[in-house]
């Protein structure tokens, strides 16, 4: 009886100091970190593209950080959402989208260097054609697993 | 047996804790890193004004990403010290720095943001200051020493 009881405690103890579904701490290779990444640029160019700051905002982490093109710098979410809302009543995303050129993981930050390509509409204008550039953006993977933007800074480049 | 039972458990248990990289950074931690980062803002304007590019592809770790303010993607330090080279062949950096603006400790990586302005002297003898922020992720090595694993500085726009 003795022995059933200690068995049951440690068995209680074991379940109760197990780990979440997918602990932050656990190894990411380089190739699901590509994967889960990429994901998100995807849903990046699917939210630019309808104009949606908020769906925008939420591929940030809580204390995200963004540098916009303008030299400010917004942190949270909130902050990055309203930037992001001034930003879209100016361009159209009309086409584009990114491409990993770097990549490094340390721990559960992803530093990536990407290029991207958007065709846009500035203030009502006529299409600029395919503008490039190039962003640096941390992600940060979460306890699910997904990969959110802890810091992104981007500039399109200087024309040849 | 009862007790080795409860002894294993408890091991078990001590065994599946987070390690320190999950640990929040304490304000000392974050202090120290910030002045630790700040040292190297500094050693970086130093190398700079001096033209010393081995002590500013010392500020970067060895497989350091370096992103221009021309779209330009350098990578390692067999291609950030000619990078520097090149540059300052160029220009002669007169004043100025770079100031922390935001910093988030992970573990042994930092996120930085940081404003910086420098006055540079072109070939032609021609003076200009501008200004600029940049996105820097910092690394702690096992030195302790925290240098630039990538780096993407920003011009502001010229007014």
């Amino acid at each position: 009886m003795t022995s059933r009881r200690s068995t049951l405690v440690l068995f209680l103890g074991l379940a109760a100091c197990a780990h979440d579904p997918a602990p932050p701490s656990a190894a990411v290779s380089d190739a699901s970190a590509r994967a889960g990444i990429t994901v998100q640029h995807e849903a990046w160019r699917e939210a630019i593209i309808a104009g949606d700051p908020a769906r925008l905002a939420r591929l940030f982490s809580d204390d995200g950080l963004l540098l916009s093109l303008n030299g400010s710098v917004a942190k949270g979410r909130s902050e990055v959402q309203q930037v992001l809302e001034q930003s879209l009543r100016h361009a159209k995303y009309l086409s584009g989208g990114f491409t990993i050129d770097a990549l490094s993981l340390q721990g559960d930050l992803a530093i990536e260097v990407a290029a991207f390509t958007w065709d846009r509409s500035l203030d009502g204008g006529p299409p600029t054609g395919p503008q490039k550039g190039h962003a640096m953006a941390v992600w940060h993977r979460q306890a699910d697993g997904a990969w959110l933007i802890q810091a992104w800074s981007a500039k399109y480049d200087p024309k040849p | 047996m009862r007790f080795e039972k409860l002894l294993v458990g408890a091991l078990l248990c001590a065994g599946c804790a987070h390690g320190p990289a999950d640990v929040p950074a304490t304000a000392e931690d974050v202090a120290a890193t910030r002045a630790a980062i700040s040292a190297q803002n500094v050693e970086f304007g130093r190398a700079f004004k001096a033209k010393d590019t081995a002590a500013l592809t010392r500020v970067f770790t060895e497989d350091a990403v370096f992103l221009s303010p021309a779209g330009t993607i350098v990578k390692g330090s067999a291609e950030i010290e000619p990078h520097w080279a090149e540059r300052l062949s160029k220009i002669t950096v007169l004043d100025g720095g770079i100031t922390t603006q935001y910093l988030d400790v992970h573990g042994d990586t930092a996120v930085e943001t940081a404003k910086f302005t420098w006055t540079v002297q072109r070939a032609d003898g021609t003076q200009i200051t501008r200004t600029g922020r940049a996105l820097t992720v910092w690394r702690r090595g096992t030195d302790g020493k925290w240098r630039m694993l990538a780096d993407h500085p920003e011009y502001d726009a010229q007014k």
